[in-house]
Parts: structure tokens; sequence; C-alpha cells
């Protein structure tokens, strides 16, 4: 018989097909399924994400913590991590829907209460101007977490050095210009971008800042300061900028 | 079992893999070229597998070159032709033929009947023959445009005639015509030469307010400012945009040519929607929340307030009577779309699927409102909601799609896609989501389409 026939070729080819493809089965891959019903829960949870508690930050955390294990190749101590993470972006989702009517009225309540307060003690709250002289006092933008208008640390820290600002400087009025990235609509962003402003008005009123002085003008996702399509990208343009009056 | 038995038993069992595997790749190859070979011609309308189980008859329709029997028409009788082509394949009713298939000459044949040789546009697959011809006299334009029905070789009574026109009304009465065409087949005029107002950005970063025919087609600039201009609607001859060129998002209306300010309250004032003497529009008074009000649209007196809540109420749509608006709500957390009583009486959440819904279009026919929603997969498509609740999908793997406007018949929505990567353009659907295709064929950057009632 002739081993070079066609016939003999083909089944050779054959061989090392079934054995590649018994390779490839057998060799770990990243768990994608996994990693994206862990992202699919979470982006269902999201928007409920302020009243959802720690549980859908954790889940947050879990599901960044699977995508360094992917890095690290370790697809599954991935898997499990991913696995947990959609498990508590669902308990989160369901937490704050079981809890939503109440949670967002005691925010509300929260939100009333602490103008009341900053309108009876008429801006004694929080620290005096006592910066050292010579510090360069500037006016720092606040940025938001998607379809939020809620503030982080990190935003309430820019806001400290912004309510420095605005006490050395008693007579200047700031307007406070409200943005949104570009996903979603043109006229719901245009509403939140306002929402972002007003939080940022109430908080800096709570702190004692004249409300004459804070102007609040919402652009919306109109005027983006970043014109990529990345996650970074889009933070940017979640904002409130500060800008001076004459 | 010995060693021999055992790799003769292993070599059959490798040979029936292969053999399955060259069965299923090879059966794939013959599908195709049986699809090929099995394609039957056209006779009498073609069926397009769109969904699945939806199918739609096409009609074919021949469309051959206009003629211009007095010579040179300095350009009409192409415009007549271009647009006789474009927009009734775009009415998705019709296969128009390729002119190519045409194996005989038809510009040796006349307009009349006895001119026709039917046996010729039969054998090519066509239904119905559209013939035409322009005569240029002085500075107007005389069109002839007739409809045959191929088999029955006769002309067909259109509710269309034309008097001779100036050369800017030759697309308006081009697209009449093509309007009583579709009515002649679907019992229903069509709605080709009704316009469609749009905002565009520029380069600068600013936006400008444009009129359009639906077909992409006749552009008409409408603010002329160095300041974003946004979210345009059109009502009773006027158009309502917003324009920060006051540093405030202000309601503005164009009418008879000029544009004024007619809502200035401090903070938004958005997205107005007209009907039978009501405007319909967001405030947020002064920066405190967005809620939806009533407005009259000649001095811009608030006439009631019909949503009072602290999330977010925005993005008001009227139902064709006016007794009822849907709109946009954050009361639940994300937008969703509720429905209430045009006196803002009975608030109620109409969409339950997914955490985006927003910007909602009332049909101006029978109770369905198309909105566009955030999937599961962070993308945005078309998608329908009934007074019921009942949710239908109209785009679907096509990019973001959002923006659904209907058109004033509700048999077509006219929406914003970034499909194709060339940036949000417009793009036309029939309301059944069966037949999409692109109108604005040039440029980028075309945004928050709505269509003139």
């Amino acid at each position: 018989m002739n081993m070079n026939s066609p016939y003999w070729s083909r089944i050779g080819l054959m061989l090392t097909w079934l054995l590649a493809t018994t390779f490839l089965l057998g060799c770990p891959k990243p768990p994608q399924k996994a990693l994206d019903d862990a992202e699919r829960a979470l982006l269902e949870a999201q928007e409920k994400s302020d009243c959802a508690g720690e549980k859908f930050r954790a889940a947050e955390k879990l599901l960044a913590e699977a995508r360094a294990l992917v890095e690290k190749e370790d697809y599954d101590a991935a898997e499990r991590k991913a696995r947990a993470a959609e498990k508590l972006a669902i308990e989160a989702r369901e937490y704050a829907e079981l809890t939503w009517e109440d949670c967002q009225r005691r925010k509300e309540l929260e939100r009333q209460a602490q103008n009341q307060n900053a309108s009876n003690t008429g801006g004694t709250v929080g620290e005096t101007d006592n910066d050292p002289s010579g510090e360069q006092l500037v006016l720092s933008t606040v940025y938001f977490p998607y379809d939020s208008a809620e503030m982080d640390p990190a935003s309430k820290q820019a806001l400290e050095d912004n309510m420095r600002w605005l006490r050395k400087n008693a007579a200047r009025s700031v307007i406070l210009e409200g943005h949104t990235d570009e996903r979603g609509t043109a006229e719901y962003n245009l509403a939140l971008g306002e929402r972002r402003a007003r939080v940022v008005r109430q908080y800096l009123i709570q702190f004692g800042i004249d409300s004459e002085r804070l102007i609040i003008l919402s652009y919306g996702e109109e005027k983006p300061i970043a014109f990529g399509q990345t996650e970074g990208d889009f933070g940017r343009n979640r904002r409130v900028e500060f800008l001076p009056q004459k | 079992m010995n060693i021999k038995q055992f790799s003769l038993a292993m070599l059959r069992s490798i040979a029936a893999v292969v053999l399955i595997a060259s069965l299923a790749f090879g059966s794939e190859a013959f599908a195709q070229t049986s699809q090929e070979q099995d394609a039957p011609p056209p006779v009498s309308g073609i069926e397009i597998d769109v969904r699945v189980g939806a199918r739609r008859v096409l009609v074919p329709l021949a469309v051959p070159d206009t003629q211009q029997p007095a010579g040179e028409s300095q350009g009409v009788s192409t415009r007549v032709q271009e647009i006789l082509r474009r927009n009734l394949d775009l009415a998705g009713y019709f296969q128009i033929l390729p002119v190519d298939s045409f194996f005989f000459d038809p510009s040796k044949e006349g307009l009349s009947p006895a001119d026709i040789n039917f046996q010729n546009w039969f054998n090519v697959g066509a239904q119905g023959l559209i013939k035409s011809a322009v005569r240029v006299q002085g500075d107007k334009i005389q069109l002839d445009l007739r409809l045959y029905a191929v088999d029955k070789g006769r002309p067909i009574t259109l509710k269309w005639t034309a008097q001779p026109v100036a050369r800017g009304e030759v697309d308006a009465q081009v697209n009449d015509f093509i309007n009583a065409v579709i009515e002649h087949y679907t019992g229903q005029r069509g709605i080709f030469g009704t316009r469609i107002v749009y905002a565009q950005r520029d380069p600068n970063g600013l936006k400008q307010i444009f009129s359009m025919d639906m077909d992409g087609t006749n552009r008409v600039q409408i603010t002329r400012n160095r300041a974003i201009n946004l979210l345009p609607t059109a009502g009773s001859g006027a158009v309502y945009y917003t324009s920060y060129q006051d540093n405030n998002p202000d309601l503005w209306v164009y009418r008879g040519g000029e544009n004024k300010k007619l809502s200035s309250r401090r903070g938004q004032n958005s997205g107005a929607a007209y009907c039978n003497g009501k405007l319909a529009l967001t405030l947020s008074m002064g920066g405190e929340n967005a809620d939806v009000y009533l407005i009259d649209p000649n001095d811009g007196k608030i006439l009631r307030r019909l949503t009072d809540h602290w999330a977010i109420d925005t993005s008001p749509t009227w139902s064709a009577d006016c007794s009822q608006i849907a709109f946009v709500s954050g009361r639940s957390g994300g937008p969703q779309i509720y429905v209430m009583n045009a006196d803002g009486s009975d608030q109620r959440r109409l969409t339950h699927q997914g955490s985006y819904n927003s910007n909602p279009s009332w049909a101006p026919r029978g109770d369905l409102i198309a909105f566009s929603a955030r999937d599961q997969f962070n993308r945005f498509d078309i998608f329908t909601v009934d007074l019921q609740g009942n949710i239908e999908r109209l785009s679907q793997d096509q990019g973001n799609n959002e923006e659904p406007t209907f058109s004033p018949d509700g048999r077509y929505l006219i929406f914003t896609s970034d499909r194709g990567g060339r940036g949000k353009r417009l793009w036309l659907m029939t309301s059944d989501g069966e037949i999409q295709r692109l109108i604005t064929t040039d440029g980028a950057g075309f945004t928050e389409p709505s269509w003139s009632r």
C-alpha cells in the first residue's frame, strides 16, 4: 500500500485535527461566561446602587479581583470570584428593590434636614478660613459615578478645597456647571446634570456657603471634555465644574 | 481483544469521526450551491424573510429612466428618476428591479399604453411599471408620471394630477405621486415629502437645528447662532427647541422665519410637545427639579403642572387624541416610561424590563409607544410598548439605536444609529422593524430627530 496516497494523508490530517481539538478542549481558558454573567448582574443592579448598600460595592470589588486573577491566568479562582460577584450583585439588587421606596424617602428627608440644619446654624458649621498665607487655592471639578448624582469621598474632598476658595473669595459667585457622559438620552442627561449640580449646591449650602452665590447650570451630555469612548473618558465627563464669576 | 484488533477498532472509530466531519462540512457547501440554483425567478411578489415568523411581500416594480422628449431638461429628469427609485425603495412595499436586468431598450418606448411592450416588462418580472417624462416649458416644469399594471397591460388611475410647477416644487410633486402609488397598493397614502427636524453637531462643538424631508433631502437650517441648540420638535407650523444662546437652556420657537424665546425660567426648559393648542414640556423652575408642565404655546404662561415628584420627570409625548401623555421618570431608579392623563392624573409605569428606558414617541394611530432601551449588553435598541405593557423589539445587533420618532401615518420610524461605525446617522424603519434604511447618506452627528405632524 502506498503511504503517500491522498487517502492516508487525509487520515493523517484528521488525526492531527482530532489531537489538536482534544488538546485545546483540555487547555484552561478564561471563565468568560462567568465574567459576562457577573458584569450583567452588576449592570442590572447599578440603577439601584444608591440603595444597594455595601453589597453592591463588594460585588464590584469581587469582579475586579476576578479580572485581576484572569490576568494572572488563575482561571479557576477567577471563575469562583466572578460567580461570587454575580451572586452578590443579584442580592444587592434584590435588597435595593425591597427597600427602594423607604431608602429614597429617607435620602430625600436627609437632604431636606441638612438644608434646614445649614440655614439654622448660618454658616458656623465646618472649619473657619485658616488657610496658611500664600497657599494657592484652586477650584476643582467634582466627579460622579455612572447614572448617579451621589458623591463619593473623593468628590467630597474636592468640595472641601472648593469651600476654602469660596470662603476666601467671599464676594465671588460661582456657576456650578453639571455634565454627564454621552450614554443615554440628551434630555434625561440634561436633568441628570442639573441634579448633580444641585447635589453639590445643597452640600455647600449645608456647610454655610450663601445660596445666592451658587448658580446652577446643566449642559447634560452636550459639552464633553474627553471625546473618547473609554470608561476613563466617560468618567471625566461626569462632573460638576466650578466657574467663578467676576 | 488483541492489540491488532484494538487498533483496527480505533481506526474504525476515527474513520467514523472523519466521515461525520466531512459530511457536516460538505453538506454546508452543498446547501449553498443548491440555494443559488434554486432561487426562483420573481413572479408575483418577492417574499423576504426578515425575522422568524414575519414575512413581507414586496411588489416588483420597474422604473425605467425618466424621458425628456423636448431635449435637455437641465438635470430635472435625472432628479425625478432618482427620487422615484430611491423613495419607492425606502417605502418598504416594493422591490425596484435593477435597470441592467432590462434586456431591451426602454428608452425607445413611449409613455402611452399603445407604445408599451407589456410582454417584455412581464418577462423581467415586473408587476407594476412606472413611466415618467419631464418637459421644460419656460421656467415651469411639466411632469408626466404613470403607473401601469403589467399583467393587465392597462394604466392604473391614481389620486394624483400634475400642474406645471417651478423647479423647486418638482421633488414635492414626485413625492406626492409616490404617495399615490403607495395608496394604490396599500389603501393608505404615503408620507414622502413630510418633514423632520433634528439637531446636528458641528466641528466647534456647537449644535444647530435643521429641518429636512423625511428622505434626507432639502435641508433648511433653522438656528444660526454661536451656541448649543438641541431637542427640536415641530407642531402646527412651528419648530420648538432648546437653546443656550442666553446661557440658560431656554425654550425657543421658530415660526414664520423668526426665532423667538418662549420659556426662559431658570434651569431646564426643554422637549416641548405640541397637541391641539397645548404645549407639554420639562421645566426645572430654578434648577429645583425637572417636572412636566403644560404651557401656552403663544405666550409661554404655565397652564398646569402635570408631575410633582422629587425624581426626574421629562420627555412628554402625546397620544393621538391629546388625551394622554407618556413621559420618562426616574422615580423607580433609572429612567422608565410612564403614562398619565393630560391633566396629570392616573400616573402609572409602563415598562418594567431593563434599567434605562427613555425617548418615548407615541404613535399617531393606536396605543403604541416607541422608545429606546439599554439592554443587558449595555447597548441601546428601539422597542415598542402598548398600554398593557407588552414589549416588542424592533432593532438588534446593529450598534446603538436611539431616539425613535413615529411618522404621521404610524407606518415608519426614524431613529439615530451608530451602526456602520461612522458616527450617529438617521435611519428609517418600517414600524415592524423589518426594513431599515439609511436616510442621511452624507455627514454624521445627526441627533434628536422629530417628525412633523
